[in-house]
């Protein structure tokens, strides 16, 4: 093996605890899919805690977590590596997925929907019993680490009519589903987060609530937790809470004027 | 008893003098580029087309033809928006239009034509008619300060509904009674306008408050002792009353302190303000949920003798035959939460009540209940109705298969009772469109043109969304890639060198749009207007994006007559005929959306596009005659898009209809809608939409 693709996975490992707050079973399930070597797709509004879960399980497991945001343009070579021209020859540089399956890392592959389909199919062999990462311009065939374990994420609530994953790559995971916490814990997660009072958390998340019921009615998506943990900083920080709430939710929501007015009412209604 | 509906009624001295406003004719008139005479006339004709006496009208047109373009589209729209309820009042508002302006401000002028149409509405004609006849001497009249029911009801719908995901509608108490305002726990009832305060704000901040004690009422669950309430006020009159409702009043306040904080600090603002001191909090303090029977208790120790408080200017009314309306709504839905008292006379008055309440179909977003199942006697009635459809359908099957017209087509039709399909049921055909207007110079106007900016900012992002290809034998820039697998491969494959460079295609994009744009005869007047609008902008910039789309508009009266316009079809370019077709869409009659739906999805399927979405622009529910409509539309509808989704094809719905939320979630699914509360926005929301679904 080319000493090349041999990593410090310790810049990988996450060292100190990340705040998660279980919601329901997933932690249960995500131990039994890595046991089973199942890769697993993580479904969620955005700001709901699905890259935190990630690191969560990165830490608890004691497992090096090399996270792919997707975009566009993210192409096969951008995920599974490339020749790279040095002293007049070439020489191969390992993409992040195949430096997972090689040294047995947590791949998170972020907003999967982003990435275009052509370059998702190139986990496929991965996602089922061969696990094995094809290198074609390698001409190898890299077979997966038994601490490897793939794991993507998206956003189920997108309108967009492009925006959707094949059911051929569906169909390789298990799903667990993000939603959003419920009152009590989102409660919870957004006081331990940012040090807020109980009382003034549970507003917060009544508001969020709110918003997301106008979700379809002027909203594409409501107000995630990240959102309200985003706000009770700048109150706790002494920001008084309408302005607060209005910087950093109802700005951040939406642009639309009429929208915005509606926002600032629930603000007012609340606080 | 004293009315508390006084409140709204009260009548205060503005503390500033109106002085005369002086004309605004110099402001308003002149160099924007205003519509000309002719055109102002043509279009005014258009409106008042029942209006005998067109002639008339060339004096107050040519002092329209003066006012600047913004101001003569505001008089068009408010023009149309009048004569829908009365073609006569349209007329006179017409005549004294432009003299108004000038012995008005903008805002009083508003004022003076929402009170018009508002009379108008609400059938007093006399009113209607001394407003436009008197109306220089509207502004020193009116009160400035006063919030209207018309200009708060959309927000405080929206906000409601935020909270309670139910659709809860607004209604405005008849301003001639003095109803308090009350609840039946579908819609909430407020005064028509409020002008408790001199200043705006405060009037605006009542009617919230009392919007939100009408929702504490209904969660508080105040119906649920209405026996107990029944029976306080047949022994004891109206001052158990008077009490039970200051009690309620106090209870619901401390809901609302603890749930709507933001509201509490509204009320503790209005009481200082109208020195209401010594407020009985001490009644209700308690942190845990009260229920009514807390309040009963209350009288019960103390007697009915006891007067707290005088009642509050947000105090809605908890008069019996208010809430036993709501108990007849409630009981069908759900059962109160919090009370946990065994009340044999509330299960009474409920079984009594389902037994009497009429049948209704909900449609909740994710309900999962079930659909209810109508009575044996209906049933049977609709079996007959069905066989002789049938029996009909059946003898003129055969003719209308030897129409052998190439744009005719019959597709089935979901009979939800049946739970089966009606093959063959509706007769949809394609209906050219071969007399457009010929004259667009109309639509051509500066409204339009800023609506036209906008849009393309919105989609330039798209337009300029170019997609690399790499190892292309020339291009922009160099492949880097490309030369090192050149370099990596030299040995094997010489002629990677000669492809080493990257090329731009902005043809990437494999999308097929079918707008679908329901005509019906509800989308008459400026909404159609507004439609069209909206279509032509969206094709113009459509057709610079390269992507293949359709317009098809729908309409239709009955199984046999579905009618599809296409306007522009995927084989064709824009031109200026799609444009004069566009602009020659007139409403027609009724929806009957599940056979245009599946018409439409069978011509978008035709496409090669990887991505097809099927957009449909609508105004209400599935609608026709012979009983297309209600549950059995709805579910017909439903079929018909799941359908279009087994075929991969993205179906996607933006409606104005303000009650959407109710049967869409459950039609299409959360994420397959749109609902926009102001239609003048159209042409911003429809790009906008088409960006988000596209990327």
């Amino acid at each position: 093996m080319n000493t090349n693709t041999i990593i410090n996975t310790s810049e990988y490992i996450i060292h100190e605890k990340p705040y998660y707050l279980p919601t329901a079973n997933e932690v249960e399930i995500f131990n039994t899919a890595l046991a089973e070597n199942i890769p697993v797709l993580l479904k969620g509004p955005t700001g709901c805690g699905k890259t935190r879960f990630m690191e969560y399980m990165s830490w608890y497991h004691k497992r090096p977590l090399i996270t792919v945001s997707c975009h566009d343009d993210l192409t096969t070579s951008d995920l599974v590596g490339r020749y790279l021209i040095k002293n007049d020859s070439t020489v191969w540089l390992d993409g992040p997925l195949t430096t997972a399956v090689r040294n047995g890392c947590i791949c998170y592959l972020d907003e999967i929907v982003e990435a275009r389909k052509d370059t998702t199919v190139v986990i496929h062999p991965l996602c089922d019993y061969r696990r094995v990462l094809p290198l074609e311009k390698l001409g190898q065939i890299l077979k997966a680490s038994p601490d490897f374990c793939l794991t993507i994420s998206y956003n189920p609530g997108y309108q967009s009519a492009v925006k959707d994953l094949k059911p051929s790559t569906r169909q390789r995971f298990i799903a667990i589903d993000f939603s959003y916490p419920a009152e009590e814990v989102e409660t919870q997660i957004v006081h331990e987060e940012s040090d807020l009072p109980v009382q003034q958390c549970v507003h917060l998340v009544k508001l969020a609530n709110m918003t997301r019921n106008l979700v379809g009615n002027g909203l594409e998506e409501g107000a995630s937790t990240r959102l309200l943990v985003h706000t009770a900083k700048l109150i706790n920080n002494g920001f008084k809470p309408d302005i607060a709430c209005k910087c950093a939710i109802a700005d951040a929501l939406t642009d639309d004027e009429d929208t915005k007015t509606l926002l600032h009412e629930m603000i007012e209604t609340i606080f | 008893m004293k009315f508390i509906s006084a409140w709204f009624q009260k009548k205060t001295v503005p503390t500033h003098i109106v002085t005369s406003p002086a004309s605004l004719e110099s402001k308003q008139t002149g160099s924007c580029g205003g519509m000309s005479t002719t055109e102002l006339k043509i279009r005014i004709e258009l409106i008042l087309s029942d209006i005998k006496t067109k002639d008339s009208i060339m004096g107050s047109v040519t002092k329209l033809a003066r006012l600047s373009h913004p101001i003569q589209s505001l008089f068009l729209t408010q023009l149309a928006e009048m004569a829908e309820t009365s073609m006569a009042h349209a007329y006179s508002m017409m005549l004294v239009y432009e003299p108004a302006l000038n012995v008005m401000n903008t805002e009083e002028h508003e004022q003076w034509i929402e009170h018009i149409i508002q009379a108008v509405q609400l059938k007093q004609i006399n009113e209607a008619n001394s407003l436009i006849k008197n109306y220089s001497d509207f502004s020193s009249q009116i009160n400035k300060s006063m919030a209207l029911f018309t200009n708060v009801a959309d927000i405080l719908e929206k906000l409601i509904f935020s909270i309670t995901q139910q659709s809860l509608t607004l209604t405005s108490l008849d301003p001639t009674t003095e109803d308090q305002p009350y609840t039946d726990g579908k819609s909430i009832f407020l005064p028509a306008s409020i002008s408790v305060f001199d200043n705006y704000l405060d009037n605006y901040l009542l009617y919230k408050i009392t919007a939100f004690h009408l929702l504490g009422q209904i969660e508080c669950q105040t119906n649920s002792a209405i026996n107990e309430i029944k029976k306080g006020v047949f022994e004891y009159g109206d001052d158990f009353l008077v009490l039970f409702s200051t009690l309620e009043t106090l209870r619901i306040n401390q809901y609302l302190k603890t749930h709507f904080p933001g509201i509490w600090k509204n009320i503790l603002n209005i009481h200082l303000k109208l020195d209401i001191d010594h407020y009985p909090e001490h009644i209700f303090t308690s942190q845990t949920e009260t229920t009514v029977f807390d309040s009963l208790t209350w009288i019960e120790k103390y007697g009915i003798k006891q007067n707290i408080f005088d009642p509050l200017p947000y105090q809605s009314s908890f008069s019996p035959d208010k809430l036993s309306y709501v108990l007849i709504e409630e009981s069908t839905h759900r059962q109160p939460a919090m009370m946990n008292i065994h009340n044999k006379d509330t299960e009474l008055t409920q079984e009594e009540n389902n037994s009497q309440a009429p049948e209704r179909i909900y449609f909740k977003h994710n309900s999962n209940s079930d659909i209810p199942i109508s009575s044996n006697q209906s049933q049977n009635d609709v079996w007959q109705n069905l066989t002789e459809k049938v029996e009909h359908h059946q003898e003129n099957l055969t003719k209308l298969k030897n129409e052998h017209k190439q744009t005719v087509y019959l597709y089935p039709e979901w009979d939800t009772s049946l739970k089966q399909y009606r093959t063959d049921w509706c007769r949809v055909e394609e209906i050219p469109m071969e007399h457009p207007i010929n004259n667009l110079q109309n639509f051509d106007d500066a409204e339009l043109k800023f609506f036209e900016y906008r849009i393309k900012k919105s989609l330039d992002l798209i337009i300029n969304d170019q997609k690399l290809i790499r190892y292309q034998s020339d291009g922009d820039e160099i492949d880097i890639d490309a030369w090192v697998s050149a370099k990596s491969n030299r040995t094997k494959h010489a002629d990677d060198f000669q492809n080493l460079y990257i090329r731009n295609n902005k043809n990437s994009r494999s999308i097929a749009i079918m707008f679908a744009v329901d005509i019906s005869g509800s989308t008459a007047g400026w909404k159609n207007k507004i439609i069209k609008q909206s279509t032509w902008l969206l094709s113009r910039t459509l057709a610079k994006l390269n992507d293949q789309y359709a317009i098809y508009a729908f309409s239709g009266s009955g199984r046999e007559q579905c009618h599809i316009y296409p306007v522009k079809k995927f084989s064709e370019n824009y031109n200026n005929d799609i444009k004069q077709r566009i602009f020659s869409l007139e409403a027609q009659q009724y929806t009957r959306m599940g056979a245009a739906i599946r018409h439409l999805t069978k011509t978008l399927k035709q496409t090669d596009a990887k991505t097809k979405i099927l957009f449909v622009l609508t105004d209400g529910k599935p609608d026709d005659i012979d009983s297309y409509r209600g549950h059995y539309g709805v579910e017909d509808t439903r079929r018909a898009f799941n359908e279009a989704k087994a075929q991969h094809i993205n179906p996607f719905v933006l409606t104005f209809d303000q009650e959407a939320m109710d049967y869409l979630p459950y039609m299409l699914g959360k994420k397959h809608f749109r609902l926009i509360s102001n239609i003048a926005m159209l042409p911003i929301q429809i790009s906008t939409i088409y960006k988000q679904l596209t990327t």
